[in-house]
């Protein structure tokens, strides 16, 4: 596994993608349920997908609901197989290659959920929880996987009481940093972020998103955030893709797609969120203190 | 504090259990008497009527309703349940004598359901629309939805009438065990393949299982891991269930198989009108429901970390 070590995130940015999705298709449809009616056809449907993230970047995935962001996650975490296109991982096309070199690539890339507590397994105590990730995948032995957990745990900001205990006696905030911590453990080039902070309370939710953030700067560990709250997307994402109905209308740095929007419909949409101006002021507000929030 | 907590809880349920079993009993005293004088039924229609007359005297059937119902509770507290009516043998001794065929019976289809059903619904919920999920579980649907007997049937025919391979009736070998252990496992094993594979189904949409499957843990080790521990809380109520009504389970299968347990002594002493032995049988079987319906409970508490906290 590459180790990104960079603690400026920008040196990364460079060479060959880490991530790359090139023309990919899917349809929920053609997967079993066929039962569809005539309007319904274009829901569950993501077509022609191009997508490049760089080692280190951070990149927002942004749409309304039902416009098929957690699809291309899942698309990209190989929960789900594209009917068409190609999913590259460091350069290699993971919809054709092996089970085992798949499953090799897959693992540089980790997933954090809306919802820490279903993310969770009800019965793993939480330090087992964030070790089991080393046991199964790199072999290591248990003792060992736990150190590494209470590393990440440490990381997270985590006291080590909470590793004996279960899902349910934690908060959510704390589940979160759980889900973090597991995730981190395997020292991923990429997390894939589905609406990390939207079930957290708003004061937990500053702290996940430095969270966040820090790792990014300190790791290099590369970020797709997926959300559909656009307030926090300047603080946490260099560059935004903005979703419609499972199509890509535009991508871009934050800082130019917020303040100018090439299309009417990432423009409507920065404009429905109440007290969220497509300023520049707005965003250097956002930038630099989120709490303002 | 938590363990003051624990024990109102037990409390509460074994309350409640005592409780359910005193209304059982209660109402299986009455609706056996409902039918009329018991000695002039179990006699023939021409006795004397001063053989009716001494028959009633010697098992206090001539006593007021109340009476009798008052001195019944009083027995069954000290597990006294009378002697019957046919061989004036205790009861307690005619069950006891029964007892072990039929726990052998029940067990033997319990864990033939366990083995056969369990993996059978793991493996359709893992592959879901695959071969296993659609015709396994077509065909566990089929057998759920037929009648027992009619399995016991099936299986005499083949194996013991067309085949000779096996005995069709009685207990003398392990060999006599086969027949009626399959009638009796096959449609456990029907219901737990279908509880299995939809609690599994469900369990394996959940999101740590999918971010567990995202960063290519194993399938072994999601199962052992993940997918059991989860599954295994719900599947306990389901074999709870299953052993809970062994005895009722048992009374076809010990019929059509000649049996010699506690479901074909009901069946026979039903006929025979012996109401001690057929109120026994009725209460032993509702008290072993009760009580595992109370050991699958506590078991709950203990194994499953959320009820344990969750629980006020
Ligand atoms: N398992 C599924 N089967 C069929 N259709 C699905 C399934 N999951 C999602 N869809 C459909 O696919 C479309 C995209 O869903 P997706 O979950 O990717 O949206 P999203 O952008 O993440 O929305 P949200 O912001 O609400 O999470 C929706 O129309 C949804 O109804
Ligand atoms: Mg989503």
């Amino acid at each position: 596994m590459e180790n990104i070590n960079g603690a400026n995130p920008e040196r990364n940015c460079t060479g060959e993608p880490l991530l790359e999705l090139r023309d990919v298709c899917f349809s929920y449809q053609s997967q079993g349920s066929r039962s569809i009616s005539e309007d319904g056809a274009a829901a569950g449907t993501i077509t022609g997908i191009n997508l490049s993230l760089r080692s280190g970047e951070t990149l927002a995935l942004i749409g309304e609901s039902g416009s098929g962001k957690s699809t291309i996650g899942r698309l990209i975490l190989g929960l789900l197989k594209p009917e068409r296109g190609s999913i590259l991982i460091k350069g290699e096309d993971v919809t054709r290659i092996k089970r085992r070199r798949r499953a090799d690539l897959l693992q540089s890339i980790q997933v954090i959920f809306q919802n820490p507590l279903d993310a969770l397994n009800p019965r793993m105590r939480i330090l087992d929880q964030i070790a089991e990730p080393a046991v199964s995948l790199l072999g290591v032995g248990w003792t060992a996987a736990r150190e590494i957990a209470a590393e990440a745990m440490n990381a997270v900001g985590l006291p080590a009481g909470v590793g004996q205990r279960y899902a349910i006696e934690v908060s959510g905030g704390q589940a979160q940093r759980v889900v973090i911590a597991r995730a981190i453990s395997l020292k991923p080039a990429l997390i894939v972020c589905d609406e990390p902070v939207s079930a957290l309370d708003v004061s937990v939710q500053a702290q996940i998103l430095n969270l966040l953030r820090d790792l990014n700067r300190q790791m290099g560990v590369a970020l797709l955030f997926i959300t559909h709250d656009l307030r926090i997307v300047p603080y946490v994402c260099k560059r935004s893709a903005i979703m419609e109905r499972g199509g890509i209308v535009e991508t871009g740095l934050t800082n130019d797609l917020f303040s100018r929007p090439k299309s009417t419909y990432a423009a409507a949409l920065l404009n429905a969120v109440p007290g969220f101006l497509s300023s520049e002021r707005n965003i250097d507000r956002a930038r630099n203190g989120y709490d303002e929030i | 504090m938590m363990r003051s907590k624990l024990f109102s809880y037990i409390l509460r349920k074994v309350f409640r259990a005592v409780f359910t079993l005193l209304l059982l009993s209660t109402l299986v005293f009455f609706a056996l008497r409902l039918s009329g004088n018991p000695a002039r039924i179990l006699l023939s229609p021409d006795a004397p009527p001063e053989m009716v007359a001494a028959y009633a005297e010697r098992y206090g059937l001539n006593a007021p309703l109340a009476e009798q119902y008052v001195l019944y509770l009083r027995n069954l507290l000290s597990a006294d349940f009378g002697s019957s009516y046919i061989n004036s043998k205790p009861v307690a001794a005619i069950i006891i004598d029964r007892l072990p065929a039929t726990l052998e019976l029940g067990l033997s289809g319990i864990v033939l359901a366990i083995f056969i059903g369990i993996p059978l619904g793991l493996m359709a919920a893992l592959d879901r629309s695959g071969p296993i999920d659609k015709y396994a579980m077509t065909l566990a649907t089929l057998v759920y939805s037929v009648p027992s007997f009619f399995f016991g049937v099936l299986l005499m025919l083949l194996f013991s009438v067309a085949l000779r391979w096996l005995p069709s009736s009685g207990s003398d070998t392990w060999r006599n065990l086969i027949l009626p252990a399959m009638t009796l496992g096959i449609g456990n094993a029907a219901l737990l393949a279908r509880f299995t594979r939809s609690a599994v189904a469900e369990i394996m949409q959940q999101p740590y299982i999918l971010a567990a499957r995202a960063r290519g843990t194993p399938r072994s080790r999601i199962i052992v891991h993940y997918l059991l521990p989860n599954a295994g809380i719900a599947l306990l109520t389901v074999i709870g269930l299953m052993i809970g009504t062994t005895i009722v389970g048992a009374i076809v299968t010990e019929t059509v198989f000649a049996w010699p347990g506690l479901g074909s002594l009901f069946v026979s002493s039903v006929s025979s009108r012996d109401i001690p032995v057929v109120q026994a049988i009725v209460i032993l079987s509702a008290a072993t429901m009760v009580t595992t319906n109370l050991t699958v409970d506590f078991l709950y508490r203990v194994a499953d970390p959320r009820i344990r906290t969750a629980q006020r």
